[in-house]
């Protein structure tokens, strides 16, 4: 048997005096709730373990406090509050209340799986961005094929035997300079340089020339990291500084089968520009830069805002009302 | 293969499909959803499309346009509509996994009434089904009812409970958990509401539709006499002079209304008492009877028949989601011992 409690009592008491004062004996009482009398001096003396189940105490005590006209609500607060010291009753009440609520190995293969998918997901994100980005790989063996004297053949007369002696790395996208006097230097590009995706520096007052010798060898690491600032070449600078003049290269002998394409930007403008042998520049440029670009046609050309840039090919002005202007991006192809 | 793996992203549920109301159980969140069983169909040309479903289609009902039907895919605590009744389920299943961003698979138990038959068990099994589902279990509402009322249903003592639905009143007796004994007649709220209308139709020559009728039971319907006298302002359309006029009803009037239905209640009890167990029939008749289902919140129905019977009757806590909460005990159930406790085939 358990021990009662205050709550316990004090419910019991209000049941006794309650029926003590109608007059109303436990045997009539039982009768009117059609209960065993057992269970009645149960409710009153507060020994809940005699009693079948929660569900049927709180059923029996609701109907006994309607019989005695006690406030219902008031006694079922009372009953609540003792059965919570009732471990006997929280069992009764609700058996299934201590199987676990939720399987945790569910739970677990969900956080699981979630995990899993998330890290397969980075992986494929990560790996088609490296392919979008990964630079044409240029195998060591094909720039060994190419004989250092056909690269000579190839250089233009114009290019400065000086520059021809700086290494590379140090000369700004020029065609001439790009192909090195030393052949170890020239097999060891920048990778950027390799993919034929020019990122050049771009400030915001001094423009820009890149050329693509693409005549050359366009597979060839022909650009060089224009960044580098430990240019020791004479001539880098002077290219720097005529900024709005075709490159050296352009004035080649090879000059012939490249068209050199000059961009100014009035605004700020996404632009890509591309030629047949995939020698790419795309970027955001600023207003008031200029890009300058040489390549073998077929050159495709997109430029984000077609208000924001004029473009010159081989010096001559190149209307763009000719093409398609779609909300204000241009895209068009100067055919060979 | 992608049910499992969208069932790791859903939760499981009990689904009380009622004739009037269907409410769901989701494990761990307790009652999630209760909303009337209604669904509102458009008609466009041959295609038919849901309009709405639940609350906002029961508000429809008797004030549809022409090409909407709102309708009650559920009739006597079965499917009456196997299509709505799949488009319901899948309405219901949904919304209470809003918050997924998967389609949700969840293991669904369904609660239907005992006598049921194969058919319409198949009926409720293939709609859950196709209502995305990965795998349905089928439990006896009066079991159900007892688990969520918190009878002591594994024990070797008989338990007597009486759920009273929209559309059936189940009355069964459980030992060692299952049923000795189940009754099941075809008379529920629906049969009250029906009686009230057919009575103000008769008593006061108007038409009043199911909603006020259901109103009128809720508000002032009562089981037996003796009860606090209560009175309800209607308006319904005067048969005879074709305009709405309103009147006034009271509880001992909606008491004569709904006798015939309470008396049928009353029979299937006093049956299931006769034909118990003698030993069933002594604890029973020593603990008493457990009430549940929204029938129970009918004033005075636990004093009429525990006047009728002699035995102590108690209306279960909560007894309008006893059902559905018992159901999400029972899938609990399933995970510790086994599917093979309390299910049907």
């Amino acid at each position: 048997m358990l021990e009662t409690t205050a709550p316990e009592k004090a419910l019991g008491a209000r049941f006794r005096n309650a029926r003590e004062s109608l007059g109303i004996s436990v045997g009539e009482a039982a009768e009117s709730l059609h209960i065993i009398p057992r269970y009645v001096r149960c409710m009153e003396s507060g020994d809940y373990s005699q009693l079948p189940g929660v569900v049927f105490l709180k059923g029996y005590a609701k109907g006994y406090a309607r019989l005695l006209e006690l406030p219902e609500d008031q006694m079922m607060a009372l009953l609540d509050a003792a059965l919570e010291s009732k471990a006997y009753f929280a069992e009764t009440a609700d058996r299934f209340a201590a199987l676990p609520k939720e399987q945790a190995s569910t739970h677990h293969g969900k956080w699981l799986l979630l995990g899993v998918l998330l890290v397969v997901g980075s992986g494929v994100s990560y790996w088609w961005n490296r392919v979008d980005e990964r630079p044409v790989n240029v195998p060591e063996q094909y720039v060994e094929e190419q004989p250092i004297e056909e690269l000579h053949a190839e250089e233009p007369k114009a290019a400065e035997p000086e520059s021809v002696e700086e290494p590379p790395s140090e000369v700004l996208g020029n065609a001439e300079n790009q192909i090195p006097a030393k052949p170890e230097v020239s097999i060891a590009p920048a990778p950027e340089a390799a993919a034929g995706i020019v990122e050049p520096s771009v400030s915001g007052t001094v423009p820009l020339d890149v050329s693509f010798a693409a005549s050359s060898d366009p597979k060839s690491p022909a650009s060089s990291d224009p960044k580098s600032p430990a240019s020791s070449d004479p001539e880098a600078p002077a290219e720097l500084a005529g900024a709005d003049k075709l490159p050296v290269s352009s004035e080649a002998p090879a000059a012939g089968q490249l068209t050199a394409v000059e961009v100014m930007f009035h605004g700020d403008c996404w632009f890509d520009i591309r030629d047949a042998s995939n020698e790419r520049i795309v970027q955001l440029f600023r207003s008031g830069q200029t890009v300058t670009f040489s390549g073998q046609r077929p050159i495709h050309v997109i430029a984000g805002a077609a208000d924001a840039v004029e473009i010159r090919v081989n010096g001559h002005v190149w209307g763009l009302d000719q093409y398609k202007i779609w909300n204000n991006r241009v895209e068009f192809v100067l055919e060979p | 293969m992608f049910k499992r793996l969208r069932g790791l992203f859903s939760s499981d549920l009990s689904i009380d499909l009622g004739t009037a109301n269907t409410l769901i159980y989701v494990r761990g969140r307790g009652i999630v959803l209760n909303e009337p069983s209604v669904v509102a169909i458009r008609h466009q040309g041959a295609q038919k499309t849901v309009a709405a479903v639940g609350a906002e289609a029961k508000r429809m009902l008797g004030r549809t346009p022409g090409n909407i039907t709102a309708i009650r895919p559920l009739r006597d605590g079965v499917i009456a509509d196997f299509y709505v009744t799949e488009k319901m389920l899948q309405h219901f299943i949904h919304k209470v996994h809003e918050n997924s961003f998967i389609t949700p698979s969840p293991r669904v138990l369904v609660c239907v009434p005992s006598l049921s038959t194969q058919v319409e068990r198949k009926a409720i099994r293939e709609s859950a089904l196709g209502a995305g589902a990965r795998e349905v279990f089928l439990i006896e509402e009066p079991m159900a009812a007892a688990i969520g009322a918190g009878l002591p249903v594994e024990e070797a003592t008989g338990s007597m409970v009486v759920d009273i639905g929209g559309g059936t009143t189940e009355t069964a007796i459980i030992s060692l958990n299952g049923i000795v004994y189940a009754d099941s007649v075809r008379i529920g709220g629906d049969r009250f509401d029906e009686a009230i209308t057919t009575y103000v139709r008769r008593n006061y020559g108007s038409l009043i539709g199911d909603a006020t009728a259901e109103r009128i039971k809720q508000e002032i319907g009562c089981a037996c006499e003796g009860l606090e006298l209560r009175e309800i302002d209607v308006r319904g359309r005067n048969l005879a002079e074709g305009v709405p006029r309103s009147f006034t009803l009271n509880s001992e009037e909606i008491l004569e209304a709904m006798q015939e239905a309470l008396a049928a209640i009353l029979q299937s009890i006093k049956s299931a008492l006769e034909q118990s167990p003698p030993e069933l029939a002594s604890d029973i008749a020593e603990r008493g009877i457990i009430l549940t289902g929204g029938g129970a919140l009918l004033r005075g129905l636990d004093r009429l028949i525990s006047e009728e019977t002699g035995l102590p009757v108690i209306v279960a806590e909560d007894p309008l989601t006893c059902v559905a909460r018992g159901g999400g005990k029972a899938l609990e159930i399933i995970d510790r011992r086994g599917s093979g406790m309390f299910f049907m085939e």
